[in-house]
C-alpha cells in the first residue's frame, strides 16, 4: 500500500484505476453474496395471486394462486 | 530544544467546538423521543449538517487523498460512514417518510426492523465526526506537548492499514444481507453505518497520544518523552517514564480492541443502533483516556527516583 506522506506522486494513474476498480468489485460482490445469503434466511413471503377487478363485470381474471377460484 | 512548542492546531480546537456544540442537541433531539417537537427533524438537518459537511472536511479531504493513491485509512471508515449515515438521512427526509410533521424516530433496540423507511441517523453521523475530531485534537496536543516530532503517519492509519479494506467488506456484506432479508434501505444501510462506526480504530489510534499527553502533563519538562537533551531530564528518566507509558498503551490497545471485537458482530447482526454503535466509539475512547491516567500516577515516581 503506497504512503502518501513519502510518495506524494503514487502509482500511476491507470494502476490506481484498476485497483480501485478491482475493489469496488469486490465490495459488490460481496454485498450481492450478502444479498443472496439474505434472501435465503428470510425469503419473501409469496405474493398470493388475486382475482384481478374487471370494469367490465364482477368475473375477472381468476388467478391461479393459492386463493384461484374464490371468486366464483 | 528549549522552546516549549505551541500549542496544538487552533483551527481543529475551533472545528471540534463547534461540531460539539451542533452535536449536543442533535443527539438530544435523536434520544429523547418527548423533545420530538414538530419539526425536529428538519432542526437536526440544519445543525447536523454543517458538523457531516464542514466539520467532517479533513476527513474526507484525507479519505480522497489516499483513495486518489488507491490506499484506504481510518478516515476512509469514518468519511464513508458519515456520508452514508447524511446521504440516507437527507434521502429520507426529502422523499422517504421522515419529512412530515410530526415524524417521531423513537431509539430503536433492534433497528434495522424499525422503522426502516423512516429512519435517519443525523445524530450518528455528527457524533462520530465530533469524537474522531476531538481524538485528532489529543493527538496533536499530545504530539506539542510532548515535544515529539510529528510522526510521519498516525497510529490510527497504521493500524487502519489492516483493518480498514476488511471492514469496508464486512460492512458491504451487511448492508447487503438486511436489504436482501428485507429489512429495508434505512434499515440496511443503517447497520453498514453500524459496522464502519464500530469498526472505525479511533479508540486504538488514541491510546498512544493519550498515555503520551497524560505523561508529560505532570510537570515533565517539553522533550522527556523523546529523551530530548534539552530537557534536563536523563535518558534513565526518560526510559522509566517511556516503559511506565509504553505498559499503559499497551493496556488500553488491549481494551479497545477487545471492545470493538465484541461490537462488531453485534453491529452487523443489526442490533446496534448507528447512534448506539457511536456511542460505542466515545464510550471506547473514554476508557482509553480513563486507562492512561494510570500514567498520571506513576509518572512522578519515575521522575524523582534516583538514576544511579
Amino acid at each position: 500500500m503506497p504512503d502518501t506522506e513519502t510518495d506524494p506522486a503514487g502509482p500511476p494513474t491507470s494502476a490506481v484505476a484498476v485497483r480501485l476498480g478491482a475493489f469496488l468489485a469486490l465490495l459488490a460482490t460481496v454485498a450481492g453474496l450478502g444479498w443472496g445469503a439474505g434472501r435465503v434466511a428470510n425469503p419473501p413471503l409469496p405474493v398470493p395471486d388475486l382475482p384481478t377487478p374487471s370494469v367490465l363485470g364482477t368475473g375477472g381474471h381468476a388467478g391461479t394462486g393459492e386463493h384461484a377460484g374464490e371468486g366464483r | 530544544m528549549t522552546a516549549a512548542p505551541a500549542d496544538h492546531d487552533p483551527a481543529l480546537r475551533d472545528r471540534v467546538r463547534v461540531c460539539a456544540l451542533l452535536t449536543a442537541p442533535v443527539v438530544l433531539l435523536a434520544t429523547v423521543p418527548p423533545w420530538q417537537f414538530t419539526h425536529w427533524q428538519w432542526v437536526s438537518l440544519a445543525l447536523a449538517a454543517p458538523v457531516a459537511v464542514w466539520g467532517a472536511l479533513p476527513l474526507h479531504r484525507t479519505a480522497l487523498a489516499h483513495l486518489r493513491h488507491a490506499a484506504t485509512t481510518a478516515d476512509t471508515l469514518v468519511s464513508a460512514a458519515v456520508l452514508v449515515a447524511f446521504g440516507w438521512s437527507l434521502y429520507a427526509l426529502l422523499l422517504g417518510g421522515a419529512g412530515p410533521p410530526g415524524h417521531t424516530h423513537p431509539p430503536g433496540a433492534a433497528p434495522v426492523w424499525s422503522g426502516a423507511g423512516g429512519a435517519i441517523h443525523l445524530a450518528a453521523g455528527a457524533t462520530v465526526t465530533t469524537v474522531v475530531l476531538a481524538g485528532r485534537q489529543a493527538e496533536a496536543l499530545a504530539r506539542s506537548r510532548s515535544g515529539a516530532a510529528p510522526p510521519q503517519r498516525v497510529p490510527a492509519d497504521r493500524i487502519g492499514d489492516r483493518s480498514v479494506p476488511a471492514a469496508l467488506v464486512l460492512a458491504a456484506a451487511t448492508g447487503g444481507f438486511w436489504l436482501g432479508a428485507g429489512a429495508g434501505t434505512g434499515g440496511a444501510l443503517g447497520a453498514m453505518v453500524a459496522v464502519l462506526v464500530v469498526a472505525c480504530p479511533c479508540a486504538p489510534g488514541l491510546a498512544a497520544p493519550a498515555a503520551l499527553l497524560v505523561g508529560v502533563s505532570r510537570g515533565a519538562p517539553p522533550g522527556i518523552a523523546t529523551a530530548d537533551p534539552g530537557s534536563g531530564v536523563t535518558p534513565v528518566d526518560a526510559l522509566r517514564l517511556g516503559g511506565r507509558i509504553h505498559a499503559t498503551v499497551r493496556g488500553s490497545l488491549g481494551w479497545a480492541v477487545a471492545w470493538h471485537v465484541v461490537a462488531l458482530p453485534v453491529a452487523a447482526a443489526g442490533l446496534l443502533d448507528p447512534l448506539a454503535a457511536a456511542a460505542v466509539m466515545l464510550l471506547s475512547c473514554v476508557s482509553v483516556v480513563g486507562n492512561s491516567l494510570v500514567v498520571r500516577r506513576v509518572a512522578p515516581a519515575a521522575l524523582v527516583q534516583p538514576t544511579g
